[in-house]
């Protein structure tokens, strides 16, 4: 069985591109289990033809946190969507507080070790579990999923923007830092592109520089943009595009992937450097 | 900073702050935080002086850690108020709350819109006080002061300021003397809150203890009283150095009459017991407190014993007390960092330790005598001063040493009395 993790900045895409990723490895005939990690639950709603699922943090609520209590018909779902193959989704919302109570990042732990607790991976015999981690790293919660060896390759989405580029360099420092004690290493980088000039060759670069590859770009499109409001995912909506091909593409490196590496983070002010020097070329 | 747990330096201002609270009719403490802040805390407010003390706590749960606590603390508030219908509520805001940054001043605004007549207040303990015990009885005294409305100040009058709950009620051996000299005085604290905030009518605060340092100037700075810091009022000659100090503040000479006189009375007890001391001399290790080692080490010291006193607070007070206790008393301040007060005995080898429960363990098996050192021992005036004089030798000497002798060495344990 194959962990993953997403991380990227907020907004840029993450639930969007990890559902299509999940829906893409289950068309394999995979058995492939989505755990949203994020306070706003909102990650496998796509997988879920729009709807919002029970969460477990909810689930341990009702029952005072007695992990012993929950059962995996309570925490865990299986998408209604007709997948090729053989393959099937299983879908999992951490959920948490309302904004601006209590703790987001505690929340993420204890829902990863309810699921633990369930030995859910091993018993539906899962192949993949992806993990759709809520923006930044920006607590301990938050990088559960790498930090105790849960998920043993991450990848980044993020466009060309230096904004994107400097979370997805932070993301690298959480790597780095655990990847002695987990293991877990960065797969490489998903350009969700946001159609700047040269934003694949800005990508590129940038992978190199902080010593890892892209392994998919996903094109700027308003057709990515209708999944949303449809609450599906292009593999139904539009499963003959180039959109959804690329999703295709993107599912087939990520499965072949063998290139992990410990990556290097770098600073914001030696980053915009670097971006501008680029772009500036890019200009001219 | 590494962890040695040498004294209450590196404790927790919770529990001392509870304690304290809690002796305040019409004040109640409320522990926001998980059991065992909430278990710790009550443990070491039971071994304080029993009295009425009513404690509470939100024991926070996992469930809280995530999803929040405020409504649990809210909760908690309204049911202290409709069970018990104080007039202050104080929490103590422990390390979780703070740590997912609860909204405590958000939930207090909340309740006294919903019960205008209650008034709640709150300070943070753990991380922010988490270096000594005694502090927690500043702490909790400096929040009180945030909530005491301004009254008129009464000329010429003393406003005795204590180190925690326990000296609610205790300054009458000091106090009498002052009353009957003519001098207005207003005690904090005092065992009621109508009692206690009339301390902000004082014009001179003269702190009993080394604790209130913080409490002081909260006083100070909101009411304008002066703070004069004189000596903690513990033995013979301390009592009378604070006294004196007084009298010289406020320029009462009936006052000094009046010490003159006490002195004399007590002379022929004084004299016996520094002969006692003299013949038979101790060296004495006081560790620990809280805080009450420094009154400990002047009744002792007075009396001629040799004593080496390890210090719980640092505070301008503390600094004070202790400079006067080098040079007035010749006694010994030891500072330096260690692991087990076992290494402080292999270092000055003394008669007796003082200390509290915990440190006790390390000197049974030697059957070393050891005194509680605990905050309920109202240190204050002559009385108590010459009732430990008088018993101190013998206490050193109990039988039940003698008679275990025997089977103490059966087990290895070796007899120091």
């Amino acid at each position: 069985m194959r962990q993953l993790a997403v991380y990227g900045k907020g907004g840029i895409g993450k639930s969007m591109v990890s559902s299509h990723i999940s829906f893409g490895l289950a068309n394999k005939g995979l058995k492939v289990m989505h755990v949203g990690c994020d306070p706003k639950h909102d990650s496998t709603r796509l997988l879920l033809m729009g709807k919002m699922p029970k969460t477990i943090l909810d689930t341990l609520r009702k029952k005072n946190f007695a992990i012993q209590q929950v059962t995996r018909n309570e925490v865990i779902f299986e998408s209604p969507m007709k997948v090729e193959c053989g393959g099937k989704i299983y879908c999992a919302e951490s959920g948490g507080p309302d904004p601006g109570l209590g703790c987001g990042g505690k929340g993420v732990i204890e829902a990863i070790e309810t699921l633990q607790h369930l030995n859910a991976f091993k018993e539906l015999d899962l192949d993949v579990v992806l993990y759709d981690v809520l923006g930044d790293v920006v607590c301990g919660g938050f990088s559960m999923p790498i930090r105790q060896g849960y998920a043993e390759e991450t990848y980044i989405v993020t466009s060309g923007e230096i904004e994107g580029l400097f979370a997805a360099s932070n993301i690298c420092k959480a790597i780095a830092r655990f990847t002695s004690r987990s293991g877990s290493k960065l797969g490489g980088i998903i350009g969700n592109l946001r159609e700047l000039k040269n934003e694949e060759e800005i990508l590129s670069r940038f992978a190199e520089l902080i010593g890892t590859h892209v392994v998919g770009f996903i094109p700027y499109s308003e057709k990515i943009k209708e999944c949303s409001g449809k609450g599906t995912t292009l593999f139904q909506l539009a499963p003959d595009s180039k959109e959804c091909d690329a999703f295709r593409t993107l599912t087939d490196n990520i499965w072949n992937n063998k290139e992990f590496s410990v990556p290097k983070s770098i600073n914001f002010e030696e980053l915009y450097a670097w971006w501008k020097k680029l772009a500036a070329k890019n200009a001219a | 900073m590494s962890m040695s747990l040498k004294s209450y330096e590196h404790c927790c201002s919770s529990l001392q702050a509870l304690a304290t609270l809690g002796k305040i009719e019409g004040v109640i403490p409320l522990l926001h935080g998980p059991q065992p802040c909430a278990y710790q805390t009550q443990i070491g407010s039971m071994t304080c002086r029993p009295s009425r003390l009513v404690t509470a706590g939100t024991l926070i749960q996992k469930s809280e850690v995530v999803f929040g606590g405020e409504q649990n603390l809210k909760n908690q508030i309204i049911n202290i108020y409709r069970q018990y219908k104080p007039k202050i509520i104080v929490i103590i805001n422990t390390c979780l709350p703070q740590l997912i940054g609860e909204d405590i001043k958000g939930v207090i605004s909340e309740v006294e819109q919903e019960i205008p007549e209650l008034r709640v207040t709150y300070f943070d303990s753990g991380f922010n006080f988490p270096k000594s015990l005694p502090l927690g009885n500043d702490v909790a005294w400096t929040t009180l002061v945030k909530l005491l409305k301004p009254m008129e100040k009464v000329k010429g009058s003393v406003g005795l300021v204590g180190r925690s709950g326990q000296d609610a009620g205790a300054f009458t051996p000091v106090d009498t003397f002052l009353k009957e000299a003519g001098i207005t005085t207003f005690a904090f604290p005092a065992p009621h809150l109508s009692e206690l905030e009339k301390i902000v009518q004082a014009d001179i605060l003269v702190p009993m203890h080394v604790v209130p340092y913080l409490t002081c100037k909260e006083l100070s700075e909101r009411f304008g009283s002066r703070v004069e810091y004189v000596e903690v009022p513990s033995g013979v000659k301390g009592t009378s150095g604070f006294l004196r100090g007084v009298a010289d503040l406020l320029k009462n000479q009936k006052l000094h009459d009046l010490v003159d006189q006490e002195e004399e009375k007590m002379r022929p007890r004084y004299e016996a017991i520094k002969k006692r001391f003299a013949e038979d001399p101790v060296k004495v290790v006081i560790a620990y407190g809280p805080a009450s080692e420094f009154s400990m080490s002047k009744i002792l010291a007075d009396f001629g014993a040799e004593v080496i006193m390890i210090p719980s607070m640092k505070n301008k007070f503390a600094q004070a007390e202790k400079e006067l206790q080098k040079k007035k008393y010749g006694v010994t301040i030891f500072e330096d960092d260690f692991d087990t007060l076992e290494d402080v005995y292999q270092m000055f080898k003394p008669d007796t330790i003082f200390c509290e429960v915990q440190g006790r363990v390390e000197f049974i098996p030697k059957l070393m005598p050891t005194f509680c050192n605990m905050m309920f021992l109202t240190a204050y005036g002559y009385d108590f001063a010459l009732d430990i004089g008088e018993n101190f030798h013998m206490n050193m000497k109990r039988e039940v040493l003698v008679t275990w002798k025997d089977l103490v060495k059966r087990y290895g344990g070796e007899l120091h009395a």
